[in-house]
């Protein structure tokens, strides 16, 4: 670890955070303030073309009335006394038709060129989407990561060179550091042993499933529109697990059902099964379900009760429909986040009134972007399985706290309990924008609320976690 | 097409962030502090000079657009 960076002018720093927060918003402000002037001036440029055609609609029309004048005065032929034709003088209608074909001809002029202006103008808005979109791409990259870095910087922090995340090591935790800390406390033991596992599926498309014997199963989800299925895939080929499709009765009823489970032979053991439920409740959540349900064979209906599903529907000597509420919509509650913060920018909350630490609900923080990017649980050396047993870590550690177990007892008893407690109360909080009852990420903590936010949606379990709030006035 | 006045905005905001990062730059020496300018800040000059010479071209471009087209209505 490099030593520590001499910040020579923190309050420089401080002004320049400020600056490049109001340079991204005054920018992505600029950015939809253009297009939409340009959305506005193309859509009055275009409505214009119907002027053009109806110009030459009414030539046409003169130009046929011109036609039918010289016909009619070409036919005017009488015929003297003797018996000569005599030719009408049509030499007006003759000029009137060549002036309307004149006309005609420059009114199609005036609409092709017009059509070429237009087009020039198209091809010029798209050589301007290019540059548009990397700057913009740009702007929301600065707007997140350089005030997070020096956030570090300001508050002394070590090397980002070599950054690792908030104080807490799971497995790969330095063997000097554990046994040092093992030794002060009177114990010496593997932690790691004893820590537990949690057998919960990432909604990930590929992931691993460890059995209760340990061993890694490769899995898959495939979503589409209205249905997930999910795949084993296996050394010869893919089984298919689960088929669940999504009813939405009305906009804000959804209901997940799982129209089929199917444990692979080559998997035929204990814990599969219920993993594969439990994947399919996962998919339910993020997708937004009220409710999942699936039809059961008599035999099967306690397995589904010892999962907390109800019955309904029961066929004596078939079986039953059993369903589980899914009682939090957290799609629900990120769209309203969202809406909340869609008129908020940064430099809103520059002096904004700071309300301290609040536990709050993960589920309405706005989810961070990043998490959609693959490296993202793996930022910082970890996994995200290593962030899940954060939080279960840190929702154990509250429960004993409420038992009233002092912090010192519970680190005595289990280390990485308390560890985990450490993490969410330590020298690095969660920072929040709150609007409404809404939050934003301002600094840090993005993969601690991303870790709250997808343990909830493996377990259906809301662990609210402390952040530091500051709210817009 | 009147962009002129964001792209005028734009562009004191961009010198408002330049002299900030310069100034503080001289008070910075070591490898971090010139990585986190190279990472997050020297980057920016070239995509915001880009995207302001598309966006000045494309105001351009309506301009005369809409000049030659309010012409040709008017013949």
């Amino acid at each position: 670890m490099a030593g520590k960076v001499n910040i020579r002018d923190v309050e420089s720093l401080r002004r320049l955070r400020t600056s490049i927060a109001q340079f991204s918003d005054s920018s992505i402000d600029a950015i939809y303030a253009i297009d939409s002037q340009i959305e506005k001036k193309l859509s009055h440029l275009k409505s214009l073309e119907s002027r053009f055609q109806k110009s030459i609609e009414n030539l046409e029309t003169k130009l046929a009335g011109a036609n039918r004048s010289l016909a009619l005065c070409e036919s005017d032929i009488s015929y003297d006394e003797d018996g000569y034709p005599v030719y009408p003088d049509c030499s007006f209608e003759i000029s009137f038709r060549s002036s309307c074909l004149q006309e005609l001809r420059n009114a199609n002029n005036r609409f092709e060129f017009y059509q070429q202006q237009m087009a020039k103008l198209d091809m010029a808005i798209q050589s301007y989407q290019p540059p548009k979109t990397r700057f913009k791409q740009v702007l929301e990259f600065t707007k997140a990561a350089p005030a997070t870095i020096l956030k570090q910087l300001i508050d002394g922090a070590e090397d980002y060179l070599s950054t690792e995340p908030p104080s807490f090591h799971f497995g790969n935790r330095e063997p000097q550091q554990l046994h040092d800390k093992a030794n002060a406390n009177g114990i010496i033991r593997d932690y790691s042993s004893q820590r537990s596992h949690l057998r919960v599926t990432s909604l990930a498309a590929n992931y691993l499933f460890k059995n209760k014997a340990g061993i890694g199963q490769n899995f898959q989800n495939e979503f589409s529109k209205s249905s997930a299925s999910t795949w084993f895939l296996g050394e010869t080929g893919k089984d298919l697990c689960s088929v669940v499709k999504f009813n939405q009765s009305d906009s804000s009823n959804i209901v997940g059902t799982i129209s089929d489970i199917n444990v692979p032979p080559s998997l035929n053991e204990e814990g599969v099964g219920r993993h594969i439920v439990l994947n399919a409740e996962s998919i339910c959540r993020a997708n937004g379900c009220n409710e999942i349900s699936v039809w059961s064979s008599d035999e099967n209906i306690s397995f589904f009760q010892g999962l907390g599903y109800q019955i309904r529907a029961e066929v004596k000597g078939s079986g039953a429909e059993v369903y589980k509420p899914l009682e939090v919509n957290y799609l629900q509650l990120q769209g309203d986040a969202k809406a909340d913060f869609s008129t908020i920018s940064n430099s809103d909350f520059i002096k904004g009134q700071d309300l301290g630490i609040q536990e709050v609900n993960p589920l309405k923080i706005i989810c961070p972007d990043e998490v959609k990017d693959e490296n993202f649980w793996n930022q910082h050396g970890l996994d995200q399985n290593k962030y899940l047993e954060l939080i279960n870590l840190y929702d154990r550690c509250q429960n004993l706290l409420d038992k009233g177990k002092s912090l010192d007892e519970i680190r005595t008893e289990d280390y990485w309990v308390a560890n985990a407690h450490d993490v969410f109360h330590g020298s690095e909080p969660i920072c929040l924008q709150k609007v409404g009852d809404s939050y934003r990420i301002d600094i840090g903590g993005r993969h601690r609320v991303a870790a709250a936010q997808l343990y909830y949606l493996k377990t259906g379990k809301t662990i609210k976690v402390p952040c530091k709030v500051v709210s817009i006035i | 097409m009147s962009l002129q006045r964001n792209i005028e905005e734009l562009k004191q905001q961009f010198e408002i962030l330049k002299n900030q990062a310069s100034s503080t730059e001289e008070l910075w020496n070591d490898q971090v502090q010139k990585r986190f300018y190279q990472e997050h800040i020297e980057h920016i000059p070239h995509e915001f000079n880009q995207f302001l010479d598309a966006a000045s071209k494309l105001d351009t471009l309506f301009d005369e657009a809409e000049q030659k087209i309010e012409n040709l209505i008017n013949q």
